[in-house]
């Protein structure tokens, strides 16, 4: 599935994230980068660090501390004609800005008869893991996923984080990206192009006995998990959603068909996630596959902790992960 | 106050999930007594006369003849009258509580055993009075409601539906005993055979019941050879001035003796179910009667422990008789076939020295008799020619020990010696 080609680099994750934006400013040059410390400080994560220098005030905008107000006006833009790339610090900042996305991103071409549409991306940062406590490590994906007339990628490898935002900048409606924290210092390779169209799930490791279903800064924990199982003779098939919205059904129902037991891995709370509503598809389509109810996990339902031991044992973790499939695979409970 | 009653397709057996209505000896509007032959039944094993727990009239037949239900479901409906402060003013109430609660009262009845036959049958023996809370009513009918069908995951439904597998016969090892892929995947080709081979539906339960047995219950097994001199000479004069027709066998002595041990260790009287052991109130001991066709039935002696040793034979006999001629139409009732606390196997009429049984679950413990043999027996340092039996106990290690059930042996061997006092 992969488009597997002779060369490749590694690199972190971060510097993919930048070589992605850098080649949709090269590519076109209606693109441009905004948001709060994008420019001169280079970025609160580091991720646009150079690109002021290098493309000037016009196209690197550092904004006010004011989401709703330069969402805005990136909406605007885009309806313009421009092709925005709006950086929110934070998806828990996002909530500033919720209504911009939700009531005028998300509608406006449904609102205009279709005469209208908003070329946007907005990246965010997202996911707990750095001890920065209840108001900076929330896992919102599913907000968003939730909302007809949004895209929402969730990229997990390298390559995903190279190339989604290509592929979200030419898609002529908003598409938001989830960058998870954890991820950026993380060393990984990056091909010379993208693994599979933005919006496919795809399967990072074939196996037969149960899927795992997972996304975004949990796909390393679960591809850990998953080698761990093999070692116990349990062949575990992991999904890395990719595209939280749409969700790529057709990848999920036909992984839990062949192995009978799914198990999604979300950092979201479980009340009312990504991963219940996964469960539910499964549930819906592929019922009578099924041989062991669908199980999720989930982050635990608190506020994300400051302390590290509390903020780890709140997050999925790779010995649960293990522990959920090697008690669904003997058949226990 | 009148009050409606479900009467439901009885549980006769741990293995049992269904049956078939054959017949209705009653009709709508007729009034039945407790104990009154209402239906006869059709089970895997045989036919059985089906009796009403209550003294009222029906109301309702809502199956007929001839249909198979699962276990649970209801047959019929009985109106009872029941003792009411003020009666004038419920005579609405009531019509109201059939309607929402048509369920509550015979929750502690046996007519309403269902899935769990023997644990809720344990409940039923324990609990006499008719009426319980509601709360505790309706937290039952959730338990049978859960249980009342074969567990098995969606793709093993898929599969025994495409390879008409029974689902009933294939024991689960997933959550709650559901069948999961792994189940069929390994037995499936095995059910085929047997098919192929077409057994009966009695050797199949009892190849089911005898295959639980043996994989889940730890049997261990205690045997005692015991003297009968003294019972053989009590049973001698006993039988004197009987006609051969009232006889009383050694049998039924070894049954008041078993019963009379059992109040002094009721741990081996009772059903082993969710991982504890709940001992029986009362003491019903199930007779294997091997038919001439093949195959057992085990149909129950119920309170044996209020019965005298001539009433034991006569029941005996009686249940006997009717267990040997189900193939010419006779029946064992209900009552008979539900609720045995233990077993007892008597192979000494084939000429068997010892029998170790296999418990028949969830009961905890078999006791094999062998048969009566002539033996030297030492006698004040002289050597005498006696009688004697082999009695064994196999029992089930989860809930006594060696111990225990060598105490109980002794006290049985003790009460044997004491004919005249049984």
């Amino acid at each position: 599935m992969k488009v597997q080609t002779n060369s490749s680099q590694t690199m972190t994750y971060r510097e993919a994230l930048r070589a992605g934006i850098e080649q949709c400013l090269n590519d076109d040059e209606r693109t441009f980068l905004m948001g709060e410390d994008v420019g001169r400080y280079g970025g609160c994560y580091g991720v646009s660090k150079g690109l002021f220098e290098h493309y000037g005030a016009e196209r690197i905008i550092d904004t006010p501390l004011c989401e709703s107000g330069f969402v805005g006006v990136g909406i605007g833009a885009a309806l313009g004609g421009m092709r925005p790339i709006v950086e929110v610090m934070t998806v828990n900042f996002s909530l500033l800005a919720m209504d911009q996305i939700v009531n005028s991103a998300a509608t406006l071409r449904h609102m205009s008869g279709g005469q209208l549409n908003v070329p946007i991306v907005i990246r965010m940062a997202c996911g707990a893991g750095l001890q920065l406590a209840a108001q900076h490590s929330h896992s919102w994906e599913n907000l968003y996923a939730h909302i007809p007339g949004l895209k929402v990628l969730s990229p997990a490898t390298h390559n995903d984080a190279r190339y989604m935002l290509l592929q979200a900048i030419q898609d002529p409606d908003p598409v938001l990206i989830f960058e998870h924290v954890m991820l950026l210092n993380n060393q990984g390779e990056v091909f010379n192009a993208p693994d599979a169209d933005m919006e496919k799930a795809l399967v990072r490791k074939q196996g037969t006995d149960i899927t795992l279903i997972t996304y975004g800064g949990s796909l390393p924990k679960v591809l850990m998990a998953a080698s761990a199982l093999d070692t116990l003779n349990i062949n575990v098939e992991v999904v890395d959603l990719r595209c939280l919205r749409p969700l790529d059904n057709h990848t999920i129902l036909a992984s839990v068909k062949k192995t009978h037991r799914a198990i999604i891995i979300d950092e979201g709370w479980k009340t009312g996630s990504l991963a219940g509503e996964i469960s539910a598809i499964i549930m819906e389509q592929a019922f009578w596959y099924l041989d062991a109810p669908v199980q999720r996990i989930c982050t635990q339902e608190v506020p994300i902790p400051y302390p590290s031991h509390l903020e780890q044992a709140a997050l999925p973790q790779v010995e649960q992960i293990i522990r959920c499939a090697t008690t669904l695979f003997a058949g226990e409970q | 106050m009148k009050k409606s009653i479900d009467i439901t397709m009885p549980s006769l057996g741990a293995d049992m999930s269904e049956g078939m209505l054959v017949e209705w000896l009653i009709k709508v509007g007729d009034k039945v007594k407790h104990g009154d032959i209402i239906a006869v039944l059709e089970t895997q094993k045989c036919a059985i006369d089906m009796e009403a727990y209550h003294d009222g009239i029906i109301t309702q037949l809502l199956v007929q003849p001839v249909n198979t239900v699962s276990v649970g479901s209801v047959l019929a409906r009985i109106e009872i009258e029941e003792k009411s402060l003020n009666e004038s003013k419920n005579q609405s109430i009531s019509t109201e509580g059939i309607i929402k609660e048509p369920v509550t009262t015979e929750q502690t009845t046996p007519e309403k055993i269902i899935d769990e036959p023997v644990s809720l049958l344990a409940e039923a023996l324990t609990e006499k009075p008719l009426i319980k809370s509601q709360k505790k009513s309706t937290e039952k009918l959730n338990i049978n409601t859960k249980t009342n069908r074969v567990l098995a995951s969606p793709i093993v439904r898929k599969i025994a539906k495409a390879q008409q597998l029974d689902l009933s016969r294939i024991k689960g090892s997933g959550p709650n005993g559901g069948i999961i892929l792994k189940d069929i995947t390994q037995i499936a080709p095995k059910t085929r055979l047997t098919e192929g081979e077409s057994l009966t539906n009695m050797r199949s339960a009892i190849a089911a019941a005898m295959t639980k047995s043996k994989q889940e219950i730890p049997h261990f097994y205690l045997s005692v050879d015991l003297p009968i001199n003294k019972a053989q000479q009590w049973l001698q004069q006993a039988n004197k001035d009987k006609t051969p027709q009232t006889h009383i066998l050694l049998i039924a002595l070894v049954l008041k003796a078993v019963a009379i041990s059992l109040q002094k260790y009721p741990q081996l009287n009772g059903f082993y179910q969710k991982d504890h052991f709940e001992p029986a109130s009362e003491i019903n001991i199930a007779n294997v009667i091997s038919l001439r066709a093949g195959g057992v039935v085990v149909p129950a002696l119920r309170h044996v422990e209020q019965l005298s040793v001539p009433e034991i034979m006569a029941t005996l006999r009686d249940i006997t008789r009717r267990s040997r001629a189900i193939e010419r139409g006779e029946r064992l009732r209900s009552s008979e076939l539900m609720g045995a606390t233990i077993t007892i196997t008597n192979m000494g009429e084939r000429g068997v020295d010892q029998v170790f049984g296999i418990i028949y679950p969830p009961q905890v413990a078999i006791i094999g008799v062998g048969k009566v043999k002539k033996v030297p027996q030492v006698y004040d340092e002289k050597i005498d020619i006696g009688e004697q039996i082999t009695l064994c106990l196999s029992a089930d290690h989860r809930v006594v020990d060696g111990m225990l059930a060598a105490k109980f042996l002794n006290s049985l061997a003790k009460n044997l010696q004491k004919p005249e006092q049984l």
